[in-house]
């Protein structure tokens, strides 16, 4: 059994997230899928499930092309692959979200409930879950809520399975149980593919690693002849150590407290999802980088600092002020970026005045209206100030939404992820305008789940420091030269392998 | 470097000629009069053709007055698609027909009281848009659902207060919204230009306006950036429901006599005549005068089917089929803009 | 305790609110209107009721898929005018109704087709079909009138070993529904309600599954119509006009979630009957004609604001989104 892609590429809008990418893959090994953000991996992942249709390139199985275009299509290939964001539906059981797509049939075309139990309880005890086959799915946790959406995958009757960052969220003894199943299906010649950002997974799980980065093939290595370094060096595209002296910003300086006494007061904000508290101070210009795996906590703190979730008390300056929505915040001098342009950001069918004119003209009532100021300041490439914000790239979508903050002033910045699917170039340009703000005395707290972004924002600056959230806590926090790639992710992944 | 010029003010296109097309300040606007204006031309060349005295002054004037209607009453059910979130209001027509047949219970003797029967009549349909709004918006019953059963409600509480008699007299201060100014354009005719002017200025400049569309826009950033969508929302639903009251007041002047349910079809061409003004039905985009001339083309299409003799069941399924074809552009053109 | 997890299990079925109601108003309704419960007082009430409950059906299903449709009302009224046009032209009775029926399912299907295809939004698109079924309804026949041949009204309001040919028709409908919720289809069904994009992802046949349950929904409104054309032996070509809220206000009541994906055609059908015995109970208190229907749709109003209440708490206490 083999599957190999040839010289595939996609581009969603002006984004380049595939290039020419070309890798194959032979039953009798468990490969891994490696890379940053942005580096195409779920992308290759999602054209050979059916769900991405490839602008370009072939896909071989076993020396045949195939086609894939639906779900379907590679289902009937035989290919299962796992969804990066769960897909389980509350409503239905744990058998039935299990075997929904290809469910036993009785005689006459009724569900064989009977048979859906058996074959449910196959999967479920291969991940060490058969007791809690009759709960509702709501009431598992999350990580094993991810470990019934592998079970889907493993259902499936599969030659290639391809793994997509579920073990995430998942706990030591849970990974084992997957490296148990996946080695399982590796003796039975089965093809596996497994995505992760972990390293010391890909080192327990995986036989080989295909390392990608900005949407092309880099290299395929034994684990065996690799290490942290070497793996890192590839992802990244520079030796690791040389990142560190690159840094444009590395003086060698140490980390000593700024004096100044801190402007924000945040104490015991609750973390509902954890149920933890955080306690926060940050002084006037501060920038504070949070880090951290994908749904510890991050997006939840900045969005409840916004008055997004229930209302909060938090002292600014001398003051104690309440926030029960987000227009308390706003008119607090607050901001918030949302990596989530389609959701939360733009106004897609307004112009470029109208978006950046909103937060200061209808909401703070100013009306000093200079917007196309804010857009030359922005760097943002325009032809009309009326034009679509919609017609503008990614980055430059971005930039009109941050213009549209920054125009107002605010003290305190909040972001979630505001940099998410924008290109080198546009990123580079939103630091030095945080940067700006933040020596203009704006203060500032952003998530990023890219690691490059929170070194480029903070090594190197002595008001800023990066914490790394580790379910609902602080765990990590990490000054002045302390601020390294590597550091970071050591920092997130270490305590994510560990067992609980 | 480029200067923002301040978009020049608008003109109110004339009915009843070709539009040459005004140049606005980008967004589309002036595509959004265009399908409005080609379906009018090719209509009234059709007209004229399939039925003789098309044209006709007497003619030109009654559609006239029914488009003027539509039109005010498409201008509730635009601020509330404008408003987002899916939003619908299927009450139009039962509070029009409730204000045609209550309000004139008021004596209206002179144009004063006739204010104040307009006042009232705004009053009435402002309440029942408060009852869907806050069904809708706090409760959140869906918009459908809330609007059709309001509907209802309407009709029922009309028929309790007149005990099923249409209204005895409709004073002749009233019925004066008929007086011709200048033909073919009657008094009627004129508020409703002044009310769509006034009601696009709010739309296109005031900060009430814009609020209105970035809620429908995109609800969630709206209510990051401090917007209080909830309120706006609301207030959608209130404005809807006072316009189509004052609707049906006009509707009973222009009429001279009531019926239990002279409203019910304003309801499903307020819709059409909105989605061929290109307003998104997700929300967002939206013009008040587009709807208006969506309306007029929907007024000139019923009135040759009149003048062709169809009967009221295949209008009905003309008007059915059309306007599934209508949403369907529509759908289609602020998918693919996206 | 055992009980005590049997009695949660009950109180946490969807149909229990209406269940409640249902029995409840039952009660009402016996102390009011002093009748003996007699087979006969039942099966006429049933008679009256069964088309309200058979567009309920059809209109639940939908919701459940995640999709509205109200043009169920108004296909009700052409399928009623169809039916007695196709007798009063000669037609013999079965034939007519099996035509009629295909008709109906046939509507239903252009529908889903919409929908599914064209990807118009089900609201718009039903209600523009609405205009359409009303329209030819009218064309079939402008006025009320025409009359069926005196067998079918017979076996209409007659039983077979003691239970209401009206009860058949709604087990028909019932038990296509209950066969079907049970085959893998049925079941993919729910999740496409609960999430259409998911469900896709995972494999489901979207489209299928639509104009499934809105041809579905269709043969629903074709056997209300039968149920009415039996009921009143003529046409009408507005009979349905405002059965379609009706049925969907009761779906809701009933416990189905206008989002999708949960409850139960069974909570509607107990929701329909309790709109029933309300209706009998306004008759019976004596409120004029004109206070009937704000009364009936005051009571819509409040069952469904209740209902989605009830279903929000549900949500926030099952963990939420």
């Amino acid at each position: 059994m083999r599957i190999e892609f040839k010289e595939i590429s996609k581009s969603f809008g002006g984004v380049h997230a595939l290039k020419k990418a070309s890798l194959s893959v032979e039953s009798g090994e468990i490969r891994a899928l490696l890379g940053g953000n942005g580096s195409g991996k779920s992308t290759l992942i999602k054209i050979a499930s059916g769900l991405v249709q490839k602008d370009s390139g072939e896909i071989y199985i076993n020396g045949e092309k195939m086609s894939i275009r639906t779900p379907k299509d590679a289902k009937r290939l035989k290919i299962a692959a796992t969804s990066q964001e769960l897909s389980i539906f509350p409503n239905l059981t744990i058998s039935e979200n299990i075997t929904l797509c290809a469910m036993p049939r009785k005689k006459y075309g009724a569900a064989d409930r009977k048979l859906m139990r058996k074959k449910t309880l196959d999967v479920l005890r291969k991940l060490g879950l058969e007791e809690k086959i009759d709960m509702p799915v709501k009431e598992l946790p999350v990580n094993e809520q991810y470990l019934i959406e592998f079970g889907k995958a493993i259902y499936q009757d599969f030659d290639i399975l391809m793994v997509d960052e579920v073990t995430s969220a998942l706990y030591q003894k849970d990974v084992e149980t997957v490296k148990h199943i996946l080695e399982e299906y590796k003796k039975q010649g089965k093809v596996i593919l497994f995505v992760s950002h972990r390293l010391k997974e890909l080192y327990q799980i995986c036989d080989s690693v295909t390392i990608m980065r900005n949407g092309e093939v880099i290299e395929t290595d034994r684990i065996a002849d690799v290490d942290d370094d070497h793996l890192l060096s590839v992802m990244i595209g520079q030796s690791v150590q040389k990142t560190q002296e690159n840094s444009p910003h590395n003086q060698a300086f140490s980390p000593d407290e700024n004096t100044e006494k801190p402007y924000f007061v945040i104490e015991n904000l609750h973390i509902g999802q954890y149920n933890t508290d955080l306690s926060l101070e940050i002084k006037k210009g501060e920038i504070i980088g949070v880090a951290g795996l994908q749904g510890h906590g991050q997006s939840e703190l900045v969005r409840r600092l916004h008055g997004m979730d229930g209302t909060i008390k938090i002292k600014k300056g001398t003051e104690e002020i309440i926030i029960r929505n987000p227009r308390d915040a706003v008119k607090n001098k607050f901001a918030f970026i949302s990596g989530d342009r389609e959701w939360e950001g733009a106004f897609g069918q307004h112009g470029l005045t109208e978006d950046i004119s909103v937060v200061k003209e209808l909401t703070l009532r100013e009306k000093d209206t200079k917007p196309e100021q804010v857009l030359e300041a922005m760097h943002v490439k325009y032809a009309r100030p009326g034009q679509l914000i919609t017609s503008l790239s990614g980055g430059n979508q971005q930039k009109v939404i941050i213009g549209r903050w920054t125009y107002t002033k605010p003290v305190l910045l909040l972001a979630d992820d505001p940099s998410k699917g924008i290109d080198v170039q546009a990123r580079r340009e939103m630091h030095t305008v945080f940067h700006r703000l933040a020596e203009e005395g704006t203060s500032m707290i952003i998530v990023s789940s890219d690691d490059d972004e929170l070194v480029d924002l903070c090594s190197g600056y002595p008001n800023a420091r990066v914490i790394v959230l580790y379910e609902g806590q602080i765990s990590a926090v990490l000054r002045g030269n302390e601020i390294t790639r590597d550091h970071i992710i050591e920092k997130t992944l270490s305590k994510g392998s560990e067992g609980k | 470097m480029r200067t923002l010029r301040e978009p020049k003010k608008e003109a109110l296109p004339e009915r009843k000629e070709k539009e040459a097309g005004r140049k606005r300040e980008s967004s589309g606007k002036w595509k959004m009069f265009l399908p409005s204006v080609i379906a009018i031309i090719i209509l009234v060349i059709a007209g004229q053709i399939l039925a003789n005295g098309f044209l006709s002054i007497k003619n030109i004037g009654s559609i006239l007055m029914t488009a003027s209607l539509l039109a005010l009453m498409s201008v509730a059910q635009n601020t509330v698609m404008i408003s987002g979130d899916s939003g619908i209001d299927l009450s139009v027509g039962a509070i029009a027909s409730m204000t045609a047949l209550i309000c004139p219970m008021i004596p209206m003797a002179n144009s004063g009281m006739v204010a104040a029967g307009a006042v009232a009549a705004v009053m009435l349909g402002a309440a029942v848009g408060l009852i869907n709004g806050v069904g809708i918006k706090l409760v959140k019953i869906p918009s459908m659902i809330m609007t059709l059963i309001m509907s209802s409600t309407v009709s029922g509480i009309t028929m309790v207060i007149t005990k099923g008699q249409p209204a005895a007299h409709i004073s002749e201060a009233l019925k004066g919204i008929s007086d011709v100014i200048i033909q073919p354009i009657r008094l009627l005719t004129l508020i409703v230009l002044i009310i769509l002017i006034l009601a696009e200025l709010v739309l296109t400049r005031a900060p009430f306006g814009r609020k209105l569309r970035i809620t429908g826009d995109n609800p969630n950033a709206a209510a990051i950036c401090g917007i209080q969508i909830t309120g706006i929302g609301i207030a959608a639903y209130v404005i809807s429901g006072a316009v189509a009251g004052l609707t049906g007041l006009f509707l009973a002047g222009y009429a001279g006599s009531t019926t239990m349910t002279m409203g019910e079809s304003y309801t499903l061409l307020s819709v059409a005549a909105v989605a061929i003004g290109g307003t998104n039905l997700a929300g967002g985009k939206g013009s008040y005068l587009a709807g208006a001339l969506g309306a007029l083309v929907l007024v000139i299409l019923n009135s040759i089917l009149q003048a062709l003799n169809m009967e009221q069941g295949v209008r009905s399924v003309i008007q059915g089929l059309l306007l599934v074809f209508i949403v369907f552009i529509n759908t289609k053109s602020t998918m693919t803009e996206k | 305790m055992k009980t005590g997890n049997k009695w949660r299990r009950i109180t946490k079925w969807t149909a229990f609110p209406a269940l409640l109601l249902l029995l409840v108003s039952l009660v009402i309704n016996s102390f009011v209107t002093n009748n003996a419960w007699s087979p006969l007082i039942l099966s006429s009430f049933l008679n009256t009721n069964t088309m309200i409950i058979c567009i309920c059906i059809g209109s639940s299903a939908v919701i459940i898929s995640g999709g509205i449709d109200i043009s169920l009302g108004s296909l009700v009224s052409m399928c009623n005018v169809l039916l007695v046009s196709l007798m009063m032209h000669g037609m013999p009775g079965y034939m007519a109704v099996l035509i009629m029926l295909a008709v109906s399912a046939a509507a239903g299907a252009v529908n889903g087709i919409l929908i599914a295809f064209l990807k118009v939004t089900p609201l718009l698109t039903t209600f523009a079909m609405s205009t359409v079924f009303a329209g030819v309804a009218l064309i079939i026949m402008n006025s009320p009138g025409g009359s069926i041949a005196e067998e079918l009204t017979d076996l209409y309001y007659s039983t077979l070993a003691g239970i209401p040919m009206t009860a058949f028709i709604i087990l028909i409908l019932f038990a296509i529904w209950k066969i079907f919720k049970n085959t893998p289809a049925g079941i993919q069904l729910y999740a496409m309600g609960e999430n259409e994009n998911k469900s896709y992802l995972s494999g489901v046949n979207t489209k299928a599954l639509q104009v499934f349950v809105y041809s579905f929904a269709g043969l629903c409104a074709g056997f209300g119509a039968l149920a009415v054309t039996c009921m009143i032996g003529a046409g009408d070509p507005l009979v349905g006009s405002t059965a379609g809220m009706t049925a969907i206000s009761a779906a809701v009541i009933g416990g189905v979630s206008l989002a999708g994906g949960r409850g139960d055609i069974t909570g509607g059908i107990f929701a329909s009957l309790f709109l029933g015995f309300l209706t009998n109970l306004i008759v019976a208190l004596r409120f004029d004609a004109y206070s009937q229907q704000m009364l009936k749709a005051v009571i819509l109003l409040a069952g469904v604001v209740l209902a989605v209440l009830v279903g929000r708490e549900n949500m926030k206490k099952k963990g939420g989104k």
